[in-house]
């Protein structure tokens, strides 16, 4: 099926004004609510900083959900449970780590609807707080939206003015996104059912960009139209070709930060780099929160990766061998274990260095689709042996 | 002391055990530096054990199985090709390096053909030298 494009918007006035990109998501949410066992968004909870995960339960809840919250970076794929219909909208990496539990057998991909968002990156919520206080000079109270858009980060302040700095000077600074954000080439959900954004949309129309990615997806846009909640219309093509410009340019961006972040172990010698990966591993207090907080990782405690005895003691652990063997073929960078790291470990960088070498080996890439089977799981007659 | 590479091998009930059995019944002479670990299908042989081979000290890792076309269980040693490319690109990423990770297909009428394959490995590991991941007082 080709994708479909359009221009969304809430049909319903104050919603249209009131949330954000013209309420679309909003209202969708609204008109599809009674048909879904769980709904679940990130709400805003004080500062746009800080956010907690909510299934919605009634049409009225819906209003007080807004905006696609940059700086909250919850894991969103663990809050879906299999044998419940669910709506869920999410970002890129959530809705790849989606895609690989459905491969797992651990979600039921017919069950669940992928509402996703369009993502430049998003920004960790403390560092966040103080680079608004350093380099923006205003306090968390003071702002109410963030976005990026052509290189800048802009905050807009309930006063409604626009502060806007460049990403390239914020990040060199050391503020700015999370690294496995700056590096992530997954910026348009099209592993979702809709992938919405503001990205070419008319400025100062409240519309949404709206791509239809699944026919499930179009459905649910069909039935959200008919009951009078959205309305939609063709997308100029002179804004359509701006958005995937857009695209191409968060790319870009990201293949420099790739080079950048990941360019110098990829040169290092093969012993050279044995001893990074494994000075770089040395601090690991044995948390076992990077496994935790892993969204594709889930194997029960009868992992290998747990299966060590006390007296072990190896160049490199058993348990983070193990896990960068495992997610070298499933790893989606979201960046959770980086994350989580009470030492600090850039483990998402690591497990990555694998990822994308063996994904440039066999063009296998992890979440992008529930068809793609991974060559371990295979299992074909292979050629040369 | 000179520098004795210290090999496990995996091999299969049906066929590369067979040749093992072949080159002993035989008294064909092969280096004494590998370790033989028996699995009924070479299809058995998870990535995780290869991995804690050479986390416990291995120097090299071969995998042997029957030939394509002759696995016992029809098409376990399709999995086991699968298993040793994904595993040698993790060796090259990590460091240690695909080379020593051999796989290798011996029927068990093939004796002699297990023996040249194992005294081969064994020279080019004792060529490399000691795994990186090997310490340095253990043996």
């Amino acid at each position: 099926m080709m994708n479909k494009l359009y221009w969304g918007w809430a049909t319903d006035e104050s919603m249209r004004l009131g949330g954000e990109s013209g309420g679309f998501v909003t209202a969708l949410l609204r008109s599809l609510i009674d048909d879904y066992d769980d709904v679940i968004v990130i709400r805003k909870v004080g500062t746009i900083f800080e956010g907690s995960v909510v299934s919605l339960s009634s049409a009225d809840e819906t209003k007080r959900v807004q905006g696609a919250l940059h700086s909250v970076c919850i894991e969103l794929s663990h809050y879906i449970r299999k044998g419940r219909r669910t709506a869920i909208v999410l970002k890129p990496c959530d809705a790849r780590a989606v895609i690989e539990n459905i491969k797992r057998n651990h979600v039921d991909r017919d069950e669940v609807l992928l509402i996703g968002l369009n993502c430049g990156g998003t920004l960790p919520p403390v560092p966040a707080m103080n680079m608004l206080s350093s380099q923006y000079d205003l306090q968390p109270d003071d702002v109410v939206k963030e976005e990026i858009d052509k290189g800048n980060l802009i905050f807009t302040t309930t006063a409604g003015d626009e502060v806007s700095k460049s990403i390239d000077d914020l990040e060199a600074s050391g503020y700015g996104r999370r690294e496995s954000c700056r590096y992530c080439d997954v910026k348009i959900p099209t592993m979702c059912d809709l992938a919405c954004g503001n990205w070419g949309t008319p400025s100062g129309k409240n519309m949404t960009f709206v791509e239809v990615c699944t026919t499930h997806g179009m459905d649910v846009l069909t039935n959200a139209i008919d009951a009078g909640a959205v309305d939609v219309k063709e997308p100029s093509e002179k804004l359509s070709t701006i958005r995937t410009k857009v695209e191409g340019a968060m790319k870009k961006l990201a293949r420099t930060w790739d080079k950048k972040l990941l360019g110098r172990m990829r040169d290092m010698g093969e012993a050279e780099r044995l001893e990074h990966i494994q000075r770089t591993l040395a601090p690991c207090i044995g948390c076992y929160g990077c496994r935790k907080a892993c969204p594709v990782c889930k194997c029960s405690d009868d992992c290998k990766c747990m299966q060590f005895a006390p007296d072990d003691v190896y160049p490199i652990s058993l348990f983070h061998s193990i896990r960068l063997l495992h997610l070298m073929e499933s790893c989606i960078g979201c960046g959770n274990c980086t994350d989580v790291c009470p030492v600090d470990i850039p483990l998402a960088h690591l497990h990555q260095l694998f990822a994308r070498s063996y994904e440039s080996k066999t063009g296998y890439k992890p979440g992008m689709s529930v068809d793609d089977v991974p060559p371990l799981s295979r299992g074909d007659f292979p050629e040369g042996y | 002391m000179s520098f004795e590479p210290r090999i496990i091998a995996f091999l299969c009930n049906w066929c590369s055990y067979g040749a093992a059995d072949m080159a002993g019944t035989s008294r064909v002479q092969y280096p004494s530096n590998v370790r033989i670990i028996r699995f009924m299908c070479s299809g058995r042989i998870d990535p995780n054990f290869v991995v804690e081979a050479f986390l416990r000290g291995a120097d090299g890792v071969m995998m042997t199985g029957c030939h394509i076309g002759d696995c016992h269980y029809i098409d376990g040693n399709y999995k086991t090709v699968h298993r040793y490319e994904f595993l040698s690109h993790y060796l090259d990423v990590l460091g240690i390096g695909s080379e020593r990770l051999k796989l290798a297909w011996c029927s068990a009428a093939e004796g002699n053909k297990f023996a040249s394959e194992v005294k081969e490995f064994t020279d080019l590991i004792r060529g490399l030298g000691p795994s990186p991941m090997r310490g340095d007082d253990d043996e």
